[in-house]
């Protein structure tokens, strides 16, 4: 009980680190939901509705990168944005965008699969309606998505829980550093090492009020979708 | 003279492991209604969706209206001239006047033009007064007639229809023949039913096509009849 009490003053009492960590975490998953499924949704729902040589190995290949481990995507990025590395001029190491950029790459083959798993069992009939109905493949590709609205909102909150809980790359990538980088699941990380287990849990209190919030309002618009 | 409206020559389809659909040679007419009988099995939806530009023959050549369809199928013009009604149709999520609106959305009529076109094709069906229900609570009967509003508003050069009467009552059957004949007779529209009544097909249509197997067995008039009318000779 005393987490909660702590988290709650943490709170209200405008702590900022707890505000910033709250804000960096924020910031950085939704931002990377947004581009992720900006790019994910497209591609999955490609994946999901049309037949092609090679479909079965890239989906395997897709539902393989599903089980990566955070950590492996943090040392390739961090290879790869270090001074040293072949993107190190961009001089993006330890900064919220390639956070971001880390946890889109994370959460896209999630996005990809849930999306085409949705539009896949609808593919075939509805698109053979629309184009039935004289529709281009614009419009066609947009009523599919429409019409498994559920899966596809499932796969968003999918890619943005993934994104919020993750500590690995974003430690690798941001390098926790406070008041700039630090996220919730960082600072959990990191007050544990300290043993503050208060803090930590109170953080961890934080992060699943907000990540329940935010399934509350997709959970709300979907069932919202579903009468429609 | 008479004009094709689809003109079939040497069509072959893998239908999976039930039969190879193949024909040599077909020739619609144009305004007419014909109907293509055969048991289930016999091919028949798969010509129709051929004919419609929704599935590619494995080999072999289209034309309608003349115009040969694209090697890779038919293009959107092209669709957009006619209308394929499946036999178990899916309506889309909305209202039933969302998706009779569907099919004129794309093809650029919106506004009022739309929505009463749309109203006149529901009373046409019997549905006017569904037209704010949603689609998904309908019964099959319901849905087959807001499908069938949502094709007949269109107007196309071409409609084809896979069993359209199988899930509806027979007092509906009356007025649907009814409307068919309306459109033949207004429009000119070419009328392609796929069905396996005889009846329905001895009351609408003007050309007879019957399928076994993937094969045709029949064609009503004979390509000879058809030629010599052609001609302008008398038919034998």
């Amino acid at each position: 009980m005393s987490s909660f009490a702590e988290a709650w003053n943490l709170l209200i009492s405008g702590d900022a680190d707890t505000w910033s960590a709250i804000f960096t975490s924020l910031h950085v998953s939704l931002l990377a939901t947004g581009i992720g499924a900006l790019i994910g949704v497209p591609i999955g729902l490609l994946i999901g509705a049309r037949s092609f040589k090679g479909k079965s190995v890239l989906t395997v290949f897709l539902h393989t990168l599903l089980s990566v481990p955070t950590v492996v995507v943090g040392l390739l990025l961090y290879l790869m944005f270090t001074r040293s590395g072949l993107l190190g001029g961009l001089d993006l190491l330890f900064t919220p965008a390639l956070m971001v950029i880390g946890e889109t790459i994370l959460i896209l083959p999630m996005m990809i699969v849930f999306t085409a798993s949705a539009v896949s069992p609808l593919a075939a009939e509805v698109l053979e309606t629309t184009a039935s109905l004289g529709a281009g493949r614009l419009r066609s590709g947009w009523t599919l998505l429409d019409e498994a609205r559920l899966g596809v909102l499932a796969a968003i909150v999918a890619g943005f829980g993934r994104a919020i809980s993750e500590v690995g790359a974003a430690f690798m990538l941001g390098g926790n550093i406070r008041g700039h980088t630090r996220t919730m699941t960082t600072s959990i990380a990191l007050e544990t090492s300290k043993g503050e287990f208060g803090l930590g849990l109170a953080l961890a209190f934080i992060l699943m009020l907000i990540a329940y919030s935010i399934n509350l309002v997709f959970y709300s618009l979907q069932q919202q979708s579903r009468t429609i | 003279m008479t004009k094709p409206a689809f003109q079939v020559e040497g069509v072959r389809k893998r239908h999976g492991d039930d039969f190879d659909l193949s024909i040599d040679e077909l020739f619609i007419e144009r305004g007419t209604v014909c109907s293509i009988l055969g048991d289930n099995g016999a091919g028949k939806t798969t010509l129709l969706k051929i004919l419609a530009g929704l599935t590619l023959p494995d080999q072999g050549e289209i034309r309608f209206h003349g115009r040969p369809m694209l090697p890779g199928g038919a293009g959107l013009s092209t669709r957009r001239r006619m209308v394929f009604l499946s036999q178990r149709p899916r309506l889309l999520r909305g209202t039933v006047l969302r998706n009779v609106l569907f099919g004129l959305s794309a093809r650029g009529i919106c506004g009022t033009a739309a929505i009463k076109l749309a109203e006149e094709a529901l009373d046409d069906v019997g549905m006017a007064s569904y037209s704010n229900r949603k689609a998904n609570a309908l019964s099959g009967g319901e849905a087959q007639r807001v499908a069938l509003a949502r094709a007949l508003c269109l107007d196309v050069d071409a409609l084809l229809l896979d069993e359209p009467t199988s899930h509806v009552d027979e007092d509906f059957t009356q007025g649907f023949e009814a409307c068919l004949k309306k459109l033949q007779d207004d429009r000119g529209t070419t009328i392609l039913i796929a069905t396996h009544d005889s009846d329905l097909a001895d009351r609408l249509a003007q050309q007879k096509v019957y399928l076994a197997r993937g094969r045709l067995i029949q064609v009503l008039p004979t390509p000879e009849e058809r030629r010599a009318r052609m001609a302008g000779e008398p038919s034998a």
